[in-house]
């Protein structure tokens, strides 16, 4: 698919768990050649932990793995080996971008921090992505995405003021700032490099990517001296705002009302019941400030009523409201979310596989969609067709362990 | 770039311009209201005190135009020509007051990129429905494994769906003028929070746990989301991930240690006499500490009732135990690693004498630094600047029309 728009790019990605390889997806679905160098001496863990088919021993099936690496190439290779370390050079000679999100000095030992890249290809992009950044005094610092979205400041404005800082059930940075503006990141260097010719080094620090997450939470402190609590399910700026308790177990329906209008809408929705005609309600302030009783008001219209009874009703009244969904939601009952955005990806080692699809969609643009690649599946391509080495000495690397 | 978006949209345009680009959002008089969004500096209710006016639009300049008028849609449609990128949010859209269909964009400027942000997707059954930051984080299937068990699902703080698809629509973007730089052409490029957002339960709500397993993933408190362990029979067996310590709470993900991690974890306790009986053999396999989670747990939470949560954080780094403080807005001000890097960034307001803290950027490029050069604009500031600029248009031009 020449015509898809990064279909001239290729990235030697080193990356490994999920915020590397999530940064690199948008590339390869969208054409560009995005080859992860791994190697079976050292697998990648996010080929073997989280959702698994039962039954099954393979590096190739675990379900974030296979979410996260689409349309990518694998070749494996011992960089713990001269010959290994050396393909990884020539490969890199032929790249445009490099990328890992190793801790600390892993690429500098092989040889392939930025100083060393730019010798192998003077106009590369190289980007690195360890936690806390390439140089301070906390550089070698370790942690995912549990301790990132913690010490960003995340978990200090989610939940409840009186309950833990529970966070969320999401290891969020690893899925969020980090990989997405990591891709920016990438994105908007290699335009710059098309234009000028001039690679660069983009240093992303995991911590610092999910602090400019925050929304306002810094300049709330910075300039108002207030160090910002967590709201629960509150916003400062809509009342009413907040999920509401539904007809079954544990079903509730988010309600979130922006203006004057919606709120009429709701109104009538609801049947104009009286007691929301009263003054206590009939501006935002006042609904800000009498917002529990006017959240058990509310509660006491849902939860007699199933969840997406109520999001239709509403919304057909120009209210924005939506079903807290979990996975079996999503999968059995939103068929707008499966038909759209769900994958049912054929898979040579299991039956039935659901993976996420590409967010973007751009007119006219096909995005590839390709199955992420087995472990060295594209060892005889890369060395082969990309390398131009023969088929004797394939087999030799083959023998020698190199390409393990 | 022309910004037309409400919120969902603003860090989408804020991400662009703070690389460089010149992003010029479309405003009037009817702004000052509808998006005179809390908190304020002060708490004094104005638009130009608006906090989240002052963090998302950085960079941005405000051309003030009524695209309700006749002169506003000329003047809007002249831009849209040296454009190259329109990026607008759907279904709240703005777009609809110039009377532009889709196809229309496509045909009368076909290089134009415009970037659609949406709600859902425009092939859902729900795409003219709603959706703010809470809506999407339910509809999305984040807000299920958000929170404790026993009270609500809880939305995650800092409006995360809306940040999640403007990261998306700004990949998006670029894609799309790298594309462009190729072939000339202009493309629309469509994101939706609902998508965007649910990216983020890919590992802990995996399609496949219900795919393969029939695993429903729920919210699970301070256990760990994703424990090999986690089912009904068994919840004993989440290890956990925050502790309360003597002054807060520290995170800590033992469950995701690096190998030899547990030797590194004991020296740690025994540092503070917190080992109890860990050190005992059976531990060594890492059955037996599956098995008695819920021990460690406990001994755990008794060491790190002991410390404070710095005193935790460096000196588990130091045995490189992956352990990092809850940390709240004064931590992060005076945090060494943030000083030392530069992370935040003090700003001038033209029209104060004060100067702010701001977050700073979220990737350090070596060449083409990512930069706040200018605060938020006030509406309208640089109306007649941008169609100078833009569409050289002279004073006269201008007219009265300016503001």
């Amino acid at each position: 698919m020449s015509d898809l728009p990064l279909s001239n790019i290729r990235i030697a990605d080193f990356g490994w768990m999920i915020a590397g390889p999530l940064a690199t997806r948008v590339f390869a679905n969208f054409g560009a050649e995005v080859i992860r160098i791994e190697s079976s001496a050292r697998i990648d863990e996010i080929r073997v932990v989280g959702a698994r088919p039962d039954g099954i021993d393979s590096p190739n099936v675990a379900g974030v793995f296979n979410d996260i690496n689409t349309s990518k190439l694998s070749m494996t290779l011992d960089l713990n080996t001269k010959p290994g370390l050396s393909l990884a050079k020539h490969l890199i000679e032929i790249s445009d971008v490099v990328t890992n999100n190793f801790r600390g000095d892993r690429m500098s030992k092989w040889g392939l921090d930025y100083g060393q890249l730019k010798k192998i290809k003077p106009d590369i992009i190289a980007l690195s992505m360890p936690m806390m950044g390439s140089d301070g005094p906390h550089q070698h610092y370790g942690g995912n995405g549990i301790n990132i979205i913690a010490g960003a400041g995340i978990n200090g404005i989610t939940g409840y003021p009186h309950r833990a800082p529970v966070g969320t059930g999401s290891l969020y940075p690893d899925f969020s700032g980090n990989p997405n503006h990591a891709a920016i990141a990438l994105l908007s260097a290699l335009r710059y490099r098309n234009r000028t010719g001039k690679g660069q080094f983009i240093d992303l620090a995991q911590y610092e990517s999910t602090i400019s997450l925050l929304g306002t939470s810094i300049l709330e402190y910075t300039a108002n001296n207030k160090i910002p609590d967590r709201p629960g399910n509150k916003s400062p700026n809509m009342a009413p705002h907040n999920v509401y308790r539904c007809k079954g177990t544990d079903r509730w329906c988010a309600i979130a009302i922006s203006n004057e209008e919606e709120w009429k809408s709701l109104k009538k929705a609801i049947g104009r019941p009286e007691w929301a005609e009263q003054t206590i309600y009939s501006t935002m302030e006042q609904r800000k400030k009498h917002e529990e009783e006017l959240d058990e008001k509310i509660s006491s219209w849902t939860s007699s009523r199933k969840a997406y009874e109520i999001m239709d009703l509403l919304q057909n009244h120009g209210v924005a409201a939506g079903v807290v969904q979990d996975t079996k939601d999503l999968l059995t009952r939103d068929t707008s979310f499966t038909k759209t955005h769900v994958i049912d990806m054929a898979h040579p080692e299991v039956d039935s596989m659901k993976i996420h699809g590409e967010t973007i969609s751009i007119s006219d643009v096909e995005s590839k969609f390709d199955r992420a690649p087995l472990l060295g599946e594209h060892n005889d391509f890369v060395l082969g067709e990309l390398l131009g080495i023969d088929e004797s000495e394939i087999d030799d690397l083959y023998v020698s362990g190199v390409l393990r | 770039m022309i910004d037309l978006t409400g919120p969902s949209g603003f860090y989408c345009a804020k991400l662009l311009a703070d690389l460089g680009a010149d992003v010029i959002r479309i405003e009037n008089s009817g702004t000052a209201e509808s998006e005179n969004y809390a908190p304020f500096y002060k708490g004094e209710k104005h638009i130009d005190n608006s906090l989240y006016r002052w963090h998302f639009h950085t960079n941005k300049r405000s051309v003030f135009l009524n695209l309700q008028s006749e002169y506003g849609r000329d003047k809007f449609f002249d831009l849209l020509n040296v454009a190259d990128v329109l990026i607008t949010t759907e279904p709240d859209s703005k777009i609809v007051d110039v009377k532009l269909g889709k196809n229309e964009i496509r045909s009368k400027y076909p290089k134009l990129i415009h970037t659609v942000i949406r709600a859902f997707s425009s092939n859902s059954a729900y795409s003219e429905y709603k959706a703010t930051d809470i809506i999407a984080l339910a509809m999305s299937g984040l807000m299920a494994i958000t929170g404790f068990p026993e009270d609500p699902p809880n939305q995650m703080g800092g409006e995360q769906a809306y940040h999640m698809v403007s990261m998306h629509g700004a990949m998006g973007t670029l894609v799309a003028l790298l594309g462009r730089d190729y072939t000339g052409l202009g493309k629309d490029v469509e994101v939706s929070m609902q998508e965007c957002t649910s990216m983020a339960t890919l590992q802990t709500a995996n399609l496949n746990y219900y795919n393969w397993q029939n695993l429903n993933r729920q919210r699970t408190g301070l256990n760990h989301p994703f424990s090999e362990a986690q089912s009904t029979e068994n919840p004993k067996h989440y290890p956990r991930t925050l502790y309360k310590c003597k002054d807060g709470w520290v995170s800590y993900a033992a469950h995701l240690a690096p190998p030899g991690a547990w030797k590194r974890f004991l020296t740690w306790l025994e540092d503070y006499d917190s080992q109890q009986d860990l050190k005992e053999p059976k531990y060594l396999d890492p059955e037996t500490r599956q098995i008695s989670q819920l021990h460690i747990n406990e001994v755990m939470a008794s060491h790190c009732l002991k410390l404070k949560a710095q005193e935790l954080y460096h000196s588990a780094q130091s045995y490189r135990l992956l352990c990092v403080p809850v940390q709240n807005v004064n931590d992060l001000i005076t945090d060494k690693q943030l000083k030392e890097r530069g992370y935040f960034v003090d700003l001038k307001h033209d029209d104060r004498s004060e100067s702010f803290t701001y977050p700073g950027a979220p990737y350090k490029l070596s060449k083409t630094p990512w930069k706040i050069k200018s605060p938020a604009p006030k509406i309208g500031q640089h109306t007649e600047e941008v169609l100078k600029e833009w569409l050289a248009l002279s004073k006269s031009e201008l007219g009265f029309h300016n503001v």
